[in-house]
């Protein structure tokens, strides 16, 4: 077997046949019929983004810098900061990459993946034992991927996105039980930068609503793909990849919290 | 007993983006590269977390997303609607109008932003991603100067897509015509056009169009060309401006 030169040449389709299936983009689904104390959860989180977002601006950083810092020369595929972010008491994780620019959004740098161990923290939910599905029997090894938050080169956070549970190996749950997760997802650590720590647990809150859309579409794709495709290991399949996505939009969601909350 | 926070809107804060500095893209790296074989599994899964887990599957190979950078709608300031007052003028402070957001209220998104009268903001470049901005901030339309092939189409479409009124007077010499000018008399003049953003590239054909437009409507020439300079008019289009009002040269 002989490499290729560069790794451009190693285009998806060429280590992939079939090219996976567009991502789905989900409709906003807005925040109409939340309680009070969830919007006001929400704009507490939004400070704490923009706050976030600034300083670690006036200092010269973002949360891209940071994850990056001292780990050496930024290469597509290697996860950082090296050897991950696991917080024991939450049972929070995440890390931060990038593919290939072709296999990214428009003006993407890379996205943050985000895990959680669902015995952690509610025991006894159930794995969802669809064909392909992996899971081990050992509960505290099972992890789940809640969502990817990708950003562009300035720390700019672009879209929100799922995927598919070969992506990750990640062990599938129903997207019903993640989002009673979602309440629980802090990284309470200062390495590498409490900053970017305190920033990414506070977007999974300012965008619960559009977290939990997008595992609900998850879900329903997985099971129209399932129907479409009798026989296929759905959870294995290559041409199911990113599944459902939604562009971030902070003045927007800000806006409409605002509105709720007549500020 | 639980204390009540006090809430201030964040929206400005959200709206101004923040300057950080920008890193660079990954860049590959042989010792990560995908399976060579396309058809097997890769050893490694690039996108599962580190330990403590199973070993993982093929490696991802997605296409390009969807662009997610569209812009989505804003929410709209509450201006415009039709029961909203309607002034009588570019000038009319008497009623509550929606009016122009002042410099301070504005995020850096149109260069060289000022206000011309209280309904006509006034400026330069107007940065693209910025554009669903100019309609949470009130305007209702945007009276652009460029010429086609300065991306006044593309700008148009975003424009309306944002849900403002989008008007293109291209001016593409020293000074705009006298048509040009009588149309542009005829937008300022509508109260249902207010706010009004007026562009251009610098903000010095603005100048050259406030300071005619002005005098066309009996204000002193020397007054509508401090006028002029006042919102970005500049000696390269002063001359011209000057000769159309009949006034000495420079």
């Amino acid at each position: 077997m002989t490499r290729p030169e560069t790794p451009s040449e190693m285009s998806p389709d060429s280590a992939n046949p079939a090219t996976p299936a567009p991502t789905l983009r989900i409709a906003n689904p807005g925040i109409e019929g939340l309680p009070r104390a969830r919007l006001e959860e929400m704009h507490d989180a939004a400070e704490t983004v923009l706050e976030c977002e600034t300083v670690l601006a006036k200092s010269g950083m973002s949360v891209v810098s940071e994850v990056l810092r001292g780990q050496g020369d930024f290469l597509v595929w290697s996860r950082y900061p090296q050897g991950d972010v696991f917080d024991t008491e939450t049972h929070c994780h995440y890390f931060y990459h990038a593919h290939d620019a072709r296999e990214m959004a428009e003006g993407e740098n890379g996205h943050f993946h985000l895990f959680m161990r669902p015995e952690g923290i509610i025991p006894g939910l159930e794995p969802w034992d669809l064909p392909g599905a992996k899971i081990p029997e050992d509960t505290a090894a099972r992890f789940v991927h809640i969502g990817a938050i990708s950003v562009d080169a300035k720390g700019r956070a672009i879209r929100i996105f799922t995927t598919n549970r070969w992506v990750t190996d990640e062990c599938l749950y129903r997207a019903e039980d993640m989002i009673r997760l979602l309440d629980h997802f802090a990284i309470e650590l200062a390495h590498p930068n409490w900053a970017v720590n305190l920033w990414l647990s506070g977007m999974v809150t300012l965008y619960r609503p559009q977290f939990a859309a997008l595992l609900r579409a998850r879900d329903a794709q997985i099971e129209a793909w399932l129907a479409d495709h009798p026989g296929s290991e759905v959870l294995e399949d290559r041409g199911l990849q990113n599944i459902s996505q939604w562009p971030v939009d902070p003045v927007a969601q800000i806006g409409a919290i605002e509105d709720k909350l007549d500020l | 007993m639980k204390l009540h926070k006090k809430r201030k809107s964040l929206l400005r804060a959200a709206m101004v983006p923040v300057t950080a500095v920008a890193m660079s893209a990954a860049v590959p790296a042989t010792s990560s590269a995908q399976a060579t074989n396309p058809c097997a599994p890769a050893v490694t899964n690039p996108c599962a977390p580190a330990n403590p887990c199973a070993p993982a599957a093929a490696n991802p190979c997605a296409p390009a997303a969807a662009n997610p950078c569209a812009p989505s709608a804003a929410k709209a300031a509450d201006a415009g609607s039709d029961a909203a007052p309607m002034a009588s003028g570019p000038y009319d402070t008497t009623v509550k109008a929606t009016q122009a957001p002042y410099g301070d209220k504005m995020p850096p998104i149109v260069d060289n932003y000022l206000r011309a009268t209280p309904y006509v903001g006034t400026g330069g470049f107007i940065d693209p991603t910025g554009i669903p901005m100019l309609k949470m901030l009130g305007f209702k339309t945007v009276v652009s100067l460029l010429k086609p092939d300065e991306g006044a189409p593309n700008e148009g479409d975003l424009v309306q897509k944002a849900g403002m009124n989008y008007i293109q007077i291209s001016v593409p010499t020293k000074a705009p015509t006298e048509a040009q000018v009588a149309e542009f008399a005829k937008i300022v003049e509508d109260p249902a056009n207010y706010p009004i953003l007026l562009h251009c590239e610098s903000s010095n054909r603005v100048g050259a169009m406030w300071a005619l437009y002005r005098a066309s409507k009996g204000v002193p020439n020397e007054i509508a060309i401090e006028e002029g300079r006042q919102v970005g008019l500049k000696t390269s289009r002063e001359p011209a401006v000057r000769e159309m009002l009949g006034m000495e040269p420079l």
